[in-house]
């Protein structure tokens, strides 16, 4: 189907030469959505340590539910291949 | 007493009977002048006052000119408006299109600035890249790898944490990366500016600002704010806006300059 662009309001079609460097975009776009997707699961992830990191301090009893939720989340990265990855990611509970 | 003539009726003057001139102030009522008996001027003059006190007319001056006070002691006059220092040049609606182009971009301002509001990508989660160009006439949108270096600081509203991410080669300027996708839902958009400082310079590079704010899908509110350039000492003639991938949906995107005093 065929592409269009708003050149100062006005609508116009894409040339042939732009349609092909867009396919070439689009395509760079999709094959890096695997990337994309373990970049965002280990931003969450790092933002879901942090919010535990108290409970890790030296003056701090870490219980052990707490240890293996921290340990589950550092390894939940490599539960996922490029595949599952942008699936939807199983996060593991919070004790 | 004989009377030679009409005889007078009583209570009553004719005009013939009034000396030129003779008609005082102190003659007239208060509210007794209405605008019909006013003499006849031309079209489009206003009353004003001379500075012996006498009413005069102000020419009525040109097409969309206003008039302008001379201050005291001095009659106004119509002149042109003071020219604003912000100025309306373009804008562009998006309509499941792929690319906005904003061309116009000249020497007869030092700072240029696009308003963006309500931003949905056709697809969900989509970069927002942005290229430049240094063509006069048809645009041609630089594109290689290494043509432009960027950076930004993010606050992301569901997080106490902020991102921050640069490149120093890449071949676009980056405004709304990763966490900070626009969405396709519509019930959030992707809104904000860029100033394009001084793109007619040609001895350094043109910088890009961006301040970009969104609503997340949660609710919560997320900050952009960067800069980018293209890597090279050329003048910047008009920019292309993008998606990582397929169209924008919706989108108000709104050129205008800013002169300096």
């Amino acid at each position: 189907m065929a592409r269009f662009k708003m050149v100062d309001g006005v609508k116009t079609q894409l040339t042939s030469d732009e349609e092909k460097a867009r396919d070439a975009e689009e395509k760079v776009w999709a094959d890096a959505a695997p990337a994309r997707a373990f970049e965002a699961l280990r931003r969450e992830r790092d933002g879901k340590l942090a919010e535990t990191d108290f409970y890790a301090l030296s003056d701090v009893t870490l219980s052990d539910e707490m240890k293996k939720y921290r340990a589950d989340l550092r390894d939940l990265p490599s539960k996922y291949d490029n595949s599952s990855v942008v699936g939807t990611i199983t996060w593991p509970t919070k004790p | 007493m004989r009377i030679i003539g009409p005889a007078p009726i009583i209570g009553k003057v004719s005009t013939a009977q009034i000396d030129d001139d003779a008609i005082t102030e102190a003659k007239v009522a208060n509210d007794a002048i209405g605008i019909t008996e006013l003499k006849a001027g031309t079209d489009g003059n206003i009353i004003s006052f001379d500075s012996s006190g006498n009413p005069v007319a102000i020419a009525t001056g040109n097409d969309s000119q206003v008039l302008t006070s001379a201050g005291a002691g001095a009659q106004p006059a119509f002149e042109d408006a003071a020219g604003s220092p912000l100025e309306f040049v373009s804008s562009t609606t998006a309509s499941n299109t792929a690319a906005i182009e904003i061309t116009g971009i000249d020497n007869s301002a030092d700072t240029w600035m696009v308003l963006i509001e309500g931003v949905n990508p056709a697809t969900d989660a989509q970069e927002i890249r942005l290229r430049t160009s240094n063509d006069t006439s048809s645009h041609s949108y630089d594109s290689g790898g290494s043509d432009y270096g960027w950076s930004f600081f993010g606050i992301y509203g569901s997080a106490d944490t902020g991102y921050n991410k640069h490149d120093t080669a890449d071949s676009e300027i980056q405004i709304g990366k990763d966490p900070f996708y626009p969405g396709n839902d519509t019930t959030s958009a992707w809104s904000g500016n860029l100033i394009i400082h001084n793109p007619s310079v040609t001895t350094y590079h043109t910088m890009i600002s961006f301040d970009i704010t969104m609503q997340g899908s949660s609710q919560e509110s997320h900050r952009l704010v960067g800069s980018g350039h293209r890597i090279a000492a050329e003048a910047v003639t008009a920019i292309q806006l993008t998606c990582g991938s397929g169209n924008f949906d919706t989108g108000k995107f709104s050129l205008f300059k800013i002169k300096h005093a």
